[in-house]
């Protein structure tokens, strides 16, 4: 439970101080939100509750919460998560970000839409590979199908806007 | 879940029709260039995992394992038709009906399909609080319906 409550804190220090770092610093433009796309981030936003009301043991799926996959994913996740954080902070001192006035432009609102697609081919892959291996829905499978999606949205992301755009 | 013999013959019959049709079209061709073929597998997996029922018998497993090789060779098939049809009517009177805004109809579709996906996901966890295989079933046709609505609605209503 301590360990829980420190990681929440972390990442919510981590989030703040990547806002600031992101709005405060001058080189860049200001950062435009008129090109994300908020359907595909709602979607990853709905994805990541529902991701984490599994992993947290908020949902029953009639098994015992304590198994090896939920172990692994309850530190794979914040890992991986901090990882593309720092991922994200070298690339935008690095490369900085699609090259306009306001920081944006469609090819943002592309690269979400593209991700999103992608996300959801793996989502559905992960699904039906472990459907046509097993009949019972365990919530292991459902953390590694969710993880799938997600993994594959922020990887996406990255190659689309810092190296496509 | 089981599904009735005449749904799947239905459901054939309706795949053969959708890859049929635009072969046999005389004035207008689709050039399958624009098509964006990563949301069309999504989509195809997405089929394939509503075809896949609760319980597996031998039969059912046959068409899916038909199906999932059926599809990619008609849509093979498909393509080198209308890519043979194309250049055998060059200078003719034809209109391809696709560009690059089809290839964006379909990622917005497919960003479409995954906000369903994973907002009926939550919605059935904060419900339910439990989830089986047919409410997961219920979760991937929810999503395929955004998907192809989303298409029709971008296609004809916004392009």
């Amino acid at each position: 439970m301590i360990y829980q409550i420190l990681y929440f804190a972390a990442m919510v220090v981590l989030v703040l101080s990547l806002l600031l770092i992101t709005l405060l610093r001058k080189k860049q433009p200001r950062l435009s939100t008129k090109y994300w796309d908020f359907i595909s981030i709602g979607a990853m936003f709905f994805g990541g509750f529902a991701f984490l009301s599994l992993l947290y043991h908020d949902v029953n799926l009639g098994q015992t919460p304590g198994d090896t996959i939920t172990k692994i994913m309850l530190i794979v996740f914040p890992v991986v998560m901090t990882v593309f954080m720092i991922i994200y902070l070298v690339l935008f001192f690095w490369k900085g970000g699609i090259n306009s006035r306001v920081n944006d432009d469609e090819r943002t609102e592309f690269a979400h839409t593209k991700s999103a697609r992608n996300a959801l081919l793996a989502t559905n892959l992960a699904l039906f590979l472990y459907l046509t291996n097993s009949e019972t829905l365990t919530r292991s499978a459902l953390l590694i199908v969710l993880f799938s999606g997600y993994f594959v949205y922020f990887a996406s992301i990255y190659f689309y806007y810092y190296f496509k755009a | 879940m089981t599904y009735p013999t005449w749904f799947i013959i239905i459901a054939v019959v309706m795949i053969l029709l959708a890859f049929i049709v635009p072969i046999l079209r005389k004035s207008r061709i689709s050039s399958m260039q624009n098509i964006d073929y990563i949301s069309q597998f999504a989509m195809f997996i997405s089929g394939a995992i509503l075809l896949l029922p609760k319980d597996q018998s031998q039969t059912t497993l046959m068409i899916t394992l038909i199906l999932l090789i059926g599809i990619p060779v008609l849509v093979v098939v498909q393509y080198l038709v209308t890519r043979w049809r194309i250049k055998r009517s060059s200078g003719l009177k034809i209109t391809v009906t696709e560009d690059e805004r089809t290839a964006n109809i379909y990622v917005k579709s497919a960003r479409n399909a995954l906000f369903a996906n994973n907002f009926t996901l939550l919605l059935l966890f904060l419900i339910l609080k439990t989830i089986d295989h047919d409410s997961l079933l219920i979760i991937v046709q929810s999503s395929t319906l955004v998907f192809w609505a989303s298409y029709f609605f971008y296609y004809y209503r916004k392009v």
